[in-house]
Formats: C-alpha cells, sequence, structure tokens
C-alpha cells in the first residue's frame, strides 16, 4: 500500500520551485513572488488540504520562466518544454526510489502574474497541484537561496537524527525487553538483528528475569505478548529455558536469580543460610540480598515451596497468621 | 458509647473484611500494608482502615516542630513527665537540659519518647495543646483518616492513621531535610548540656542493610504491633512501604521491597 507520506515524497520533494535554484550565489537582484500552492490527490477528497501561500524569490536573470518547478536531482527530468505567447507547457518524469511521471502548464498574464497547473502520478496515485502567483516586490535572490540551503542542511540533519532516534528505539527495545517494538505494527521498521538480539537476552537470566518479572508489574504494558508467546517468537519454550537458566545460575551462585525464580534450587539454600536469621542478625552477606528477595517471594506466592502440603487447619488462620508462619518457619526476627 | 472504648486495632479487624482490595499482592505481609512506587500506591491492603501508628506518629511530630519557627539552639529542660515517658527512652533525667536539635535526632533515631515530649512541651507549653496542632497539621497535609493523642504514638482509642495516609506523610518528611537527614543515619549521639552523651544506632534496622533504604522510620505497641514505614531509592526509582502490625516486619520490607524493584524497568546501569 502507497503510504501518503512516500507519495508526496514522490511528487513534492523531486520538484522544487524552479525559481529558487538559479542565479549567481552572491547578491542578485530577484523578483519577489507570492505563490498560492493547492494540493489535490485522487482518492483523497475527503481529506482537504488548505491551499498554502508563501513568498519565494525569483532571480531576474534565469532561463526559465517564474514558477515553473525544476528537477532536485539527476533522477528526474523535465522535457518537451514548450512556449506559445503567454503559455509554458512541459513534461516531467522521475527514476528509482521516486518513479513519478506528469506534465505541467503555466500561463502567464503579463510579468507580474501567473497561474497553472501541474499534474503528477506516482506509486499509483495521481496529484494536481494548481498554482498562481503575483509579483509583490523586489528581493535578494541570493539570500533566499542560502535560507533554502539551510532548511535543506536542517531537514537533512532532522532525517539523520529521525533514523538515530529509531536505532535507539529499536535498541531500547532489545534493553528492556519490549517486544511490541520490535513487530512489524509498531510502525519502527527495526533491523532484524534486533530480533536476534532480543532472542539471545531472552535466554539470558537478565533478560528472563525482565521478561518474568514483568507479569507482576503494578500496571504491565498491555502490548506486550506473554512469556509463551515470547518463546514461539524465539523459538525457545519459556520452562526449558528457565531450566537451563536456573542449573547454570545454581553453578554459579546467581543467588539473586535463584530466589527469584528457582524455587527447587532455592529452597535448600534458603532453608541453609535464611532460616532462624532475624534481619538484626543477618545471614552472611552474600546471603542477605538472596534471603530478602525469598522472603518477598514468599509474601508474593503466600507459600513456601517447602509446605506445600495443604493444612486442614488452615482454613481458621487469618492471612496474617499464615504470613506470620511463612516468614517465622524460615525467618526469624 | 462502650464500642468506642475498643481499641482501634480490635476494630480494625472487623473494618478490614469490608476492604476488598484488589491489588493486595502481599496478603500475609501486615493487617494493613501500601507500596507506593514513585509516589502512586500500586499494592496495598486495607490502605483506609484506621490503625495505631505507633511511633510513625513522631514524623509527624517532627514535621509539626519543624514547620513552626524551628530553633535548632533553642535549650529544652525536661520535665518530670517527659522523663517519666512509657516505652523506648533516651535515659533523660528531670532538669536536664538538652538542644532541641539533639532532642529532634533522638526522636527520629531512637525513638525516645522522653525526648518527644520534652520537644512537644517546649513548643506548645503542654502536650495538650501540641497535640492540637498536631490534629491541625494531619488536617493540612491530607492526612483525611488520622486523628492523634499524643505525640509520640502510645496507645490510645482514637490515635489511628491509615496505610494510605502514612505513605503521603513518608512522603512529606523526606521532602523535609531535617527529618530526611536523621531518618537516614545508622547511628547518632545526643548530648546534655550536663555533659551526659547517649550513642544509639537506629531504631529502624533497614538503614544500613536494605539497599537503598535511606529513611523514614519504625514503631510498636502491644496495639498496634510491629509497624515501619520505609523510603527506598534505587537508580532513580523509589519504592515506599508501609506496614502497620506485620509479624516480621524487618524480613517483609526487605522481601517487598526486592519484589516491587524487581518489577520496575530500571535503567541499565
Amino acid at each position: 500500500m502507497v503510504s501518503k507520506h512516500s507519495f508526496f515524497a514522490a511528487t513534492s520533494c523531486v520538484f522544487a520551485m524552479g525559481s529558487m535554484y538559479f542565479g549567481p550565489a552572491l547578491a542578485e537582484p530577484g523578483d519577489l513572488w507570492e505563490v498560492t500552492t493547492e494540493m489535490k490527490i485522487a482518492g483523497m477528497e475527503g481529506m482537504h488540504m488548505p491551499p498554502r501561500t508563501q513568498k519565494v524569490c525569483s532571480p531576474k536573470q534565469s532561463d526559465q520562466p517564474a514558477g515553473i518547478p525544476k528537477p532536485e536531482n539527476n533522477d528526474c527530468e523535465m522535457y518537451d518544454l514548450q512556449r506559445a505567447g503567454g503559455k509554458v507547457s512541459w513534461k516531467m518524469r522521475c527514476t528509482g526510489k521516486h518513479a513519478a511521471s506528469g506534465s505541467g502548464e503555466m500561463n502567464y498574464q503579463g510579468k507580474d502574474s501567473y497561474n497553472g497547473v501541474m499534474k503528477m502520478s506516482a506509486d499509483g496515485r495521481d496529484m494536481e497541484m494548481h498554482m498562481n502567483g503575483h509579483r509583490v516586490g523586489d528581493c535578494d535572490a541570493a539570500e533566499q537561496r542560502r535560507q533554502v540551503d539551510k532548511i535543506k542542511a536542517d531537514a537533512a540533519k532532522a532525517q539523520t537524527q529521525a533514523a538515530q532516534y529509531k536505532e535507539q528505539m529499536c535498541a531500547s527495545a532489545v534493553d528492556n525487553m519490549l517486544y511490541a517494538q520490535l513487530r512489524a505494527e509498531s510502525g519502527l521498521n527495526c533491523d532484524p538483528k534486533y530480533k536476534l538480539d532480543f532472542c539471545k537476552r531472552y535466554v539470558t537470566e537478565d533478560g528472563y528475569n525482565t521478561l518474568a518479572s514483568r507479569g507482576d508489574q503494578p500496571i504491565p504494558p498491555s502490548t506486550e505478548p506473554p512469556l509463551q508467546e515470547i518463546g514461539t517468537v524465539c523459538g525457545a519454550k519459556p520452562e526449558v529455558v528457565l531450566g537451563n537458566l536456573c542449573a547454570n545460575a545454581d553453578k554459579t551462585e546467581s543467588l539473586v536469580f535463584l530466589a527469584r525464580h528457582c524455587p527447587t534450587q532455592a529452597q535448600p539454600i534458603a532453608q541453609r543460610e535464611c532460616a532462624g536469621r532475624g534481619y538484626t542478625t543477618p545471614p552472611a552477606a552474600k546471603y542477605r540480598d538472596f534471603c530478602s528477595n525469598y522472603a518477598g517471594k514468599l509474601l508474593a506466592t503466600g507459600s513456601d515451596a517447602s509446605s506445600a502440603a495443604p493444612n486442614p487447619a488452615e482454613k481458621k488462620e487469618t492471612s496474617l497468621d499464615k504470613g506470620k508462619k511463612a516468614l517465622q518457619g524460615l525467618f526469624g526476627h | 458509647m462502650r464500642a468506642l472504648k475498643l481499641y482501634p486495632g480490635l476494630l480494625a479487624l472487623a473494618i478490614n473484611a469490608a476492604f476488598a482490595d484488589p491489588t493486595d499482592r502481599f496478603p500475609t505481609a501486615a493487617q494493613a500494608y501500601a507500596v507506593a512506587i514513585d509516589g502512586d500506591i500500586h499494592w496495598g491492603r486495607a490502605l483506609d482502615a484506621p490503625l495505631p501508628p505507633a511511633s510513625l506518629t513522631k514524623i509527624l511530630t517532627a514535621l509539626v516542630l519543624l514547620d513552626r519557627n524551628w530553633q535548632p539552639d533553642a535549650v529544652l529542660t525536661v520535665s518530670d513527665r517527659a522523663a517519666r515517658a512509657e516505652g523506648t527512652r533516651l535515659g533523660l533525667r528531670k532538669g536536664d537540659r538538652i538542644t532541641a536539635n539533639d532532642a529532634l535526632t533522638a526522636t527520629l533515631v531512637r525513638s525516645a519518647n522522653d525526648a518527644c515530649l520534652a520537644l512537644a512541651e517546649h513548643d506548645a507549653g503542654t502536650v495538650e495543646r501540641f497535640v492540637v496542632r498536631m490534629n491541625i497539621e494531619a488536617a493540612t497535609l491530607g492526612l483525611a483518616h488520622s486523628q492523634f493523642e499524643n505525640p509520640c504514638g502510645l496507645d490510645a482509642p482514637s490515635h489511628v492513621s491509615t496505610a494510605r495516609d502514612l505513605v503521603t506523610l513518608a512522603g512529606l518528611a523526606m521532602k523535609n531535610p531535617e527529618i530526611a537527614r536523621r531518618v537516614g543515619l545508622t547511628t547518632a549521639a545526643v548530648r546534655t548540656l550536663d555533659g551526659r552523651v547517649f550513642s544509639f544506632h537506629n531504631n529502624n534496622a533497614l538503614i544500613g542493610r536494605l539497599p537503598g533504604a535511606i529513611g523514614v522510620k519504625s514503631g510498636f505497641t502491644v496495639h498496634a504491633g510491629k509497624c515501619v514505614m520505609a523510603w527506598i531509592e534505587r537508580q532513580g526509582k523509589q519504592v515506599t512501604v508501609v506496614l502497620l502490625n506485620s509479624p516480621d516486619r524487618w524480613w517483609t520490607a526487605a522481601g517487598i521491597v526486592e519484589q516491587a524493584f524487581a518489577t520496575l524497568p530500571l535503567p541499565s546501569p
């Protein structure tokens, strides 16, 4: 599907008002024109674009009449330029990325006024641009050219910045494990390498932890897919990934990861290192964060992996009693 | 009316049943609790249940003192009533003289009730007049469900606050540099003008132990149970935890804090 953006790029950007591009670099006399243009795009009649009026400085010494667009790059050319009395007509075509073709006609009423139309077809769409201009005074054509050059330079800079921003967004999606931003629907159009990076991170402790903790967030991002879907996207089931990560975390003593995600491996460590320890007479420094995280996990899940057997008397307990037991069984005061 | 004579803790047990809080992620943590991330409460239980706040009260006391012509070098003379304060004390004797600055440090770090009463008496003339100021301040600060009967947090029938109000209070306290500076100390020392020196650890066991814990206060009474309001900052994110009547408050607070930060998308180091 042709986007509105690419259509404008194909038609508007490759041709510019010819009067802007002639003459020497230093100060030179010019005619100041007030030019009104109105764009109409076939199939987009419902989208009314108001006429646009701007002042354009056209060099007095020019090989082309005022108001006639001139190709901006080598991919475009004007041909079949004809002049009959006060009427000038031409054809034009562009090849390459912004392929387009069209024609135009301009009628001059003396030296101070013109009106005309330019028709273009690009990406299967037709566009008409109606123009009329009135000379309103004198100007310095070189100054105008400098301004135009500056605008062009600013536009190029903005384009570069936009590209950099996009790269940053894509990299940030990997850093923060936000898969929704890497999807085609996000509009970011991230390079496929970012998806590979995302999947590489998914099988690491850090990446898995970020994804697995997301469901616990107070307000989880609604656009993010669940862990199972990530598993499908990356071709590795979460339970398999977690199994590998837990085994590795056990070997490398990645204690906080064990406390948060690996109850089987964490439970004996908790019994050995946290049980009976008061917070003010703490476990060994190495295990302090482990014990805090394990306590948090117990509180969040409401049960200790070691006391999974149902207790008939539990119905009579208040939640506070359960909490007391859950932590007292393991932790001191 | 007889029911009003019941301690609010008992009353709150009944009230709790009426609170169906959808964000109760830690149902066994405390009789009432709140977890706020960057000031917004995301998890909680019985957030608006009126419960005795024990010495968390002293945070409001400090705000009242600091908001009103605070003179840190003013000399307080300890009254008989202050010297006989119940609960945790610094050990001040009747007639001892101490600066307001040191008394406030002892109140906030050691949770000393003798220093706390001496400050209240010095500020308002009597404890009762100070309590009036506390309740006006509470209303002004938007602590809608809080009511105070004394400056130091002793149990009293109408001395109540809520987890939600205490989150607000914690935020106000940590914005006050005089309070924030004190409640982040692991140890402190004060002296009377007669030269007696008192050194003590912060009663808030999270300070110096839980990474990022830089305030605010703990409290305990028979009716309030074990309470704590904690302020933790890590990598530009801030978590407040308020626990009221939490049987194992330190591990519970530490565990909740770790859970809270584990769910936050923190910036890469």
